[in-house]
């Protein structure tokens, strides 16, 4: 064999270790048997039937959909503003700003969660979606903003003194220039932050209280029974992080001028 | 004198500890047509961004007819620019980049925008690409779209930096032709930055020469062609031969290959430095030597032929290259291969002395 069907060959058996897990679980959620176990006990939609029945599981579902659609919008504009500050402005210290601004998702997430929740117990927001919200805007923002500033590395620094040159003032120039150049990247943005904040667990798990988002719901599940309904939530959560992720890939600025 | 449109006054830019423009004063005149020229890095461009109130003046003033407009906005001045890099707005069409400044700046409403755009769209020959995006275009027809977004103002002044430096030969030529055509069809003032002299001289009234942030000359492309100011501008100009030696009596000027007669510029103070252009028109050649006075004995280098005029690259004895412009015609005299050996001389009232100091 070739060098390059090693290569080929190799690529497929990494894949299937990485998705035989998820495939199984999509494949097990519409098994009518109890245990996921073959032989395969024949197709059903109960499990499916029974989490939207279960009314923890469609609070916790709304309850992420919720977060992830406001810190979506936070986040990606926090974002924009930060690659914008960076793009447009030279000022001291722009360096350590930077740094800060994209640090968040290199602390690990159980050291982030602990900081969260003795941070958010001062302030008396344990226990409220704000507090999980504020939390994933912390996480999420970085996101946005590599995206929308890579948008704007390729953006002409003679494109916004033209604008002003002919007549619009600066917030005229950021709603008919700027944004609409970033638009691609501020809809990758959006769908990107509402992935990560849709799933993430950690951060959630520490000050939701109550307040149980769906991954944090799912835990308190899988820590009850074993039940075929995990498959269930687990493919939905599958589809929606998916989905999102696809979306933000398919719109992601490329090269493109 | 009329009053001047645009004023510097004592105009200054720093970058750091680096000087772009050191003070510099100059006016513009309603209607004409100013080529700010000089080499790269001159600080032409950034007393265009001045003005255009993109960059912020260190010290000094810049007025538009009497009001100081120095520490003014850029969107509340109303001098469109026409950039080297175009800087059109990529997501746009044609007719949407050229509408942006009606819109913006003219607050028209989308019918008289959509008429003057079309009329400027017309007027510039890009009618037929209105609706394409802007990188559906090839540089010259860019070049175009940038020139109608910035005429569609129908501004007093207009600001062009090295508008055509992103075109080939050919395309600089014809676009030279018609920016000098509706210069004179529009009456709007020009002010126009390059680093090309035959750009500049084809359609300036006048030319700002600078040079590492100084001014070195203004004046009308005759002046500036007959009696240069320094040193810099005679060899940017690129007209001439400069021969330097030391001043006698008499308008002689002594120097390593020969004394010579030089009757026009400032007289050569005897004793001193003196710097003596010689016309490149001016001079004649022969197989043998002819007695005349200013001559010098010279090897042919090399020639160039530009429409009917040939310049000859001549070397002296002191390695100073000579330049030497003849007609076509003249030419059948006198046939040359390089190495050869050749006379040339030049009447003394052609020669022309540098002011020192
Ligand atoms: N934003 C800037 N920061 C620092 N130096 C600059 C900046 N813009 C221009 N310069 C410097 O100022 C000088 C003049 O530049 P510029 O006006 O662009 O020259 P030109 O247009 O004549 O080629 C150059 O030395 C350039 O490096
Ligand atoms: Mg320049």
């Amino acid at each position: 064999m070739t060098a390059a069907r090693w290569q080929a060959a190799w690529t497929v058996l990494v894949f299937l270790f990485i998705l035989t897990p998820i495939a199984s679980l999509v494949v097990f959620s519409f098994n009518a048997d109890r245990f996921p176990s073959l032989p395969w006990g024949g197709f059903s939609l109960k499990w499916y039937v029974a989490i939207f029945q279960d009314d923890s599981v469609r609070a916790g579902f709304w309850r992420s959909l919720r977060v992830s659609a406001i810190v979506s919008v936070l986040a990606t504009f926090i974002g924009f503003a930060t690659a914008y500050t960076d793009y447009r402005y030279n000022f001291r210290g722009k360096l350590p700003y930077l740094a800060i601004a994209a640090l968040p998702p290199t602390v690990p997430v159980l050291i982030l969660g602990l900081g969260m929740l003795s941070f958010f117990s001062m302030v008396n927001l344990v226990g409220t979606l704000s507090a999980v919200i504020a939390g994933h805007v912390v996480i999420c923002a970085p996101f946005a903003m590599a995206l929308i500033r890579m948008r704007l590395a390729d953006m002409s620094p003679d494109i916004e003194p033209a604008a002003w040159n002919l007549g619009a003032s600066r917030w005229a120039t950021m709603w008919s220039i700027t944004i609409p150049w970033c638009m691609p990247a501020i809809l990758a943005g959006l769908a990107i932050t509402a992935a990560v904040s849709f799933d993430e667990f950690m951060v959630a798990w520490f000050v939701s209280g109550l307040e149980e988002t769906l991954p944090v719901r799912i835990l308190a599940l899988l820590q009850g029974q074993v039940s075929p309904r995990i498959n269930a939530i687990g493919s939905l959560v599958f589809f929606i992080s998916i989905t999102l992720v696809a979306i933000a890939q398919v719109i992601t600025p490329r090269q493109a001028r | 004198m009329a009053k001047p449109i645009l004023t510097l006054h004592a105009l200054e830019k720093q970058f750091g500890s680096d000087t772009a423009l050191h003070p510099t004063t100059l006016t513009v005149e309603k209607g004409e047509f100013l080529a700010m020229m000089g080499p790269s890095g001159c600080g032409k461009s950034t007393t265009l961004r001045m003005i255009a109130g993109l960059e912020a003046p260190s010290a000094g003033q810049i007025r538009h007819w009497d009001r100081d407009i120095t520490n003014l906005p850029p969107w509340e001045r109303d001098m469109p620019m026409v950039w080297q890099s175009y800087a059109l707005f990529p997501f746009m069409t044609v007719r949407q980049n050229v509408e942006f400044g009606l819109k913006q700046k003219r607050r028209h409403a989308l019918p008289d925008r959509r008429r003057k755009a079309g009329e400027w769209l017309e007027r510039l020959d890009i009618a037929a690409m209105a609706d394409r995006r802007v990188n559906q275009l090839s540089g010259g027809q860019r070049q175009r779209v940038a020139l109608a977004r910035a005429l569609a103002l129908e501004p007093e002044i207009l600001l062009l930096d090295e508008p055509l430096s992103a075109l080939d030969a050919h395309l600089r030529l014809q676009m030279q032709a018609e920016l000098k055509r509706l210069h004179g069809e529009l009456g709007i003032t020009f002010l126009y930055v390059t680093h090309s002299q035959s750009e500049a001289f084809a359609m300036a009234d006048r030319v700002a020469i600078l040079n590492q942030g100084h001014l070195q000359q203004i004046g009308s492309a005759r002046e500036v062609y007959r009696a240069p100011a320094n040193r810099f501008v005679a060899e940017f100009v690129g007209a001439s031969t400069i021969i330097t030696g030391t001043g006698g009596p008499d308008h002689r000027v002594e120097t390593a290959v020969g004394t010579f007669t030089a009757k026009a510029g400032h007289p050569p103070q005897p004793g001193q430095l003196a710097t003596v252009l010689i016309p490149s028109n001016a001079v004649t050649l022969s197989a043998t030597e002819t007695g005349a006075e200013n001559a010098v004995t010279a090897t042919f280098l090399t020639e160039e032929f530009t429409g009917s005029f040939v310049t000859l690259y001549l070397l002296l004895a002191d390695q100073t290259q000579m330049k030497v412009q003849l007609q076509q015609s003249e030419l059948d005299r006198i046939t040359l291969i390089p190495g050869d050996t050749v006379h040339a001389h030049w009447p003394a009232e052609a020669a022309y002395v540098l002011k020192e100091g």
